[in-house]
């Protein structure tokens, strides 16, 4: 019973949160310094295209009124239109956020697959070389920027070494075989994943470490149960609880990480198309992406705590 | 034998302090300096401010004048670090690049522990639909990966130096409001606060007296990590071209210009590399040192 009661609570918090969201991405619109409306018109500007235009886009009424507007028209499926290409924002969404959410459904699916053995292992030969190197690796891969990581890989993997290409997402498909559709993957992912990993080997270290200090180890240990047994009957399970409620936020962070890896390999994601938005001051775009990415990811937020609810068989909400 | 061990206990040097009569400040400084590699980061970042701030008297080159007859040298000795695509000194360009990145860092802990702290004490300390309506704008801000946020952000307010500083202090004042308000809470209910409470003490005197004093470790700790974050967040911008503007000199955007002459001058893009590592690397040591120091829920 209490647990159906703090979904409703937090479903509640919901709309607040998303209200607040809209009015931030309203406010910076509005924040621009700059009228956007010349910048437009460019030459063309007299008075009365000016009073066209800012009718057109309903900057001649007042400030909460074009908010309400705004949000009329989200609610009708509608979140404008690019200044630059006329496409619809929506469009925009359903073509590139596809595209940016596979990225980061690789990178992190990379960082569980290593990134959980690595913290296990140094958790369980804790203060060895082992747990020293890993985690050194960790502090490093937490330091340097994703970008320049890939920068790295780069210079490394595809001009010196030659091993795989360095743009070509999206052009080809499996059917031209399976290793020329997944190369150009390669650099992409993995420079994503290495800052998750870094993050998570030591989340998984550090839970792995408090559930070995338990008492109930000590007692399996005593009863005689060897290593791998009490790890894998006993400690991996408990591991589990906290990474799983981590895993929508880190897969939501990595979709916002990936901006700067579109930028360079030239994805053709959400990222890529906000930074473009971004110099062109195409503002529609900016708006509805941000908008849309938000609500995103309120969603995943939303979907961790519910998992961490119903995962954690400790936790009683009243 | 098995490779398992149990939990180390906390080492005798430790122990024996405890039980001494050392201030606190005195036991988490001497805790502190007993990481050798924290040490060696407050070295090393201390090396990196001044050669910062002394850059002009460090190097006979100016950052930003066009030397196009020495364009694209690799490292010697008359350019250390090499030369760039407009005959500029790298090496120049690092220590120039240095100040950026200190000032941005300094710049962003500056507004985000300055407005969050006292937003997230305020709303912890009063409670109730004060506390809830911070609450959700905190969390209406913490919903978006802090690049995102920071690029939407330089995307109205336009690229410069000083509106990095802005959109990226904006992105980690909920950070710093989160940790606050968390730790007024749980001392909302501390002894210290019961006794002044029973005193008369009006509000303010007891967050400033009992609340603030008992918050700072954490406080600190965080800066530090942020500091750092600021840092990547700064070289990320200008690398996509939305945070320092050319030509000033900044580490992610002299990487971005690095792109296109990465074959054939590797030097262009290894050194802003390694500056921003080194730079973050060793923030990051201090952190986990005072962390160890100033946190009495470590255990190892």
């Amino acid at each position: 019973m209490g647990i159906w009661l703090y979904f409703l609570r937090r479903l509640v918090q919901v709309p607040l949160v998303i209200f607040f969201v809209s009015v931030i991405i309203f406010a910076l619109m509005k924040v621009t310094p700059g009228d956007p409306i010349s910048i437009m018109l460019g030459p063309y500007a007299t008075p009365e295209t000016t009073a066209a235009l800012k009718a057109e886009f309903n900057l001649d009424k007042s400030l909460p009124e074009q908010y309400l507007l705004w949000i009329w028209n989200l609610l009708h499926g509608d979140l404008g239109a690019s200044i630059r290409s006329q496409e619809p924002v929506t469009e925009m969404v359903a073509n590139r956020f596809p595209v940016s959410l596979t990225i980061a459904l690789m990178a992190t699916l990379l960082s569980l697959l290593i990134a959980i053995p690595a913290g296990v292992l140094a958790a369980y030969r804790r203060n060895s070389l082992w747990d020293y190197v890993l985690m050194g690796f960790s502090t490093i891969g937490l330091s340097v920027p994703t970008f320049t990581l890939a920068l790295v890989l780069i210079l490394f993997f595809a001009l010196k070494l030659q091993w795989v290409p360095i743009s070509g997402i999206g052009l080809r498909t499996l059917s031209d075989g399976f290793w020329p559709f997944v190369l150009p993957y390669i650099i992409p992912v993995v420079a994503l994943a290495v800052t998750t990993i870094a993050e998570l080997a030591r989340i998984v270290r550090a839970s792995m470490l408090e559930v070995l200090d338990q008492e109930y180890i000590r007692v399996a240990r005593a009863q005689g149960l060897g290593d791998s047994v009490v790890l894998r009957v006993h400690a991996l399970k408990n591991v589990f609880i906290p990474i799983i409620t981590v895993i929508a936020i880190i897969f939501a962070f990595q979709v916002g990480n990936t901006i700067t890896i579109e930028y360079l390999f030239s994805i053709p994601g959400v990222g890529s198309a906000l930074i473009n938005a971004v110099i062109s001051r195409d503002f529609p775009v900016i708006q509805g992406l941000t908008l849309v990415v938000g609500i995103f990811f309120i969603g995943m937020n939303l979907l961790a705590d519910i998992l961490y609810a119903v995962v954690d068989p400790r936790i009683h909400y009243n | 034998m098995t490779a398992y061990k149990s939990p180390t206990p906390s080492p005798p040097e430790r122990n024996a302090e405890l039980a001494s009569n050392r201030s606190p400040l005195r036991l988490a400084a001497a805790q502190f300096f007993r990481h050798r590699l924290a040490v060696a980061g407050v070295v090393l970042i201390a090396l990196l401010v001044l050669s910062a701030v002394f850059a002009p008297y460090l190097t006979p080159y100016e950052p930003t004048k066009l030397n196009l007859q020495s364009k694209l040298t690799p490292p010697s000795w008359q350019f250390p670090l090499g030369t760039d695509h407009f005959g500029r000194d790298v090496l120049t360009r690092m220590l120039y690049g240095a100040r950026i990145s200190l000032l941005v860092g300094l710049g962003v802990v500056v507004i985000a522990a300055g407005i969050g702290t006292p937003l997230g004490v305020i709303s912890g300390f009063f409670g109730g639909t004060l506390d809830n309506t911070i609450m959700r704008m905190m969390d209406a801000l913490l919903t978006f990966p802090p690049l995102l946020l920071a690029v939407a952000i330089m995307g109205t307010l336009g690229a410069d130096t000083q509106n990095v500083i802005l959109a990226v202090g904006l992105v980690y004042i909920p950070v710093f409001a989160r940790l606050a308000r968390g730790n007024t809470l749980s001392l909302r209910e501390s002894t210290y606060v019961s006794a002044s409470v029973a005193l008369g003490a009006p509000n303010w005197r007891i967050i400033v007296l009992d609340i603030l004093p008992n918050i700072i470790g954490v406080l600190v700790v965080l800066v530090t990590v942020t500091f750092s974050k600021a840092v990547i967040l700064e070289a990320s911008l200008s690398f996509l071209g939305l945070g320092v503007q050319p030509p000033t000199a900044s580490w992610g955007r002299d990487l971005n210009e690095a792109r296109r002459y990465i074959e054939d001058a590797w030097w262009l893009a290894a050194f802003p590399t390694f500056m921003i590592a080194a730079s973050v690397l060793n923030m990051n040591f201090i952190g986990d040192g005072l962390r160890d120091a100033l946190d009495p829920r470590t255990n190892q």
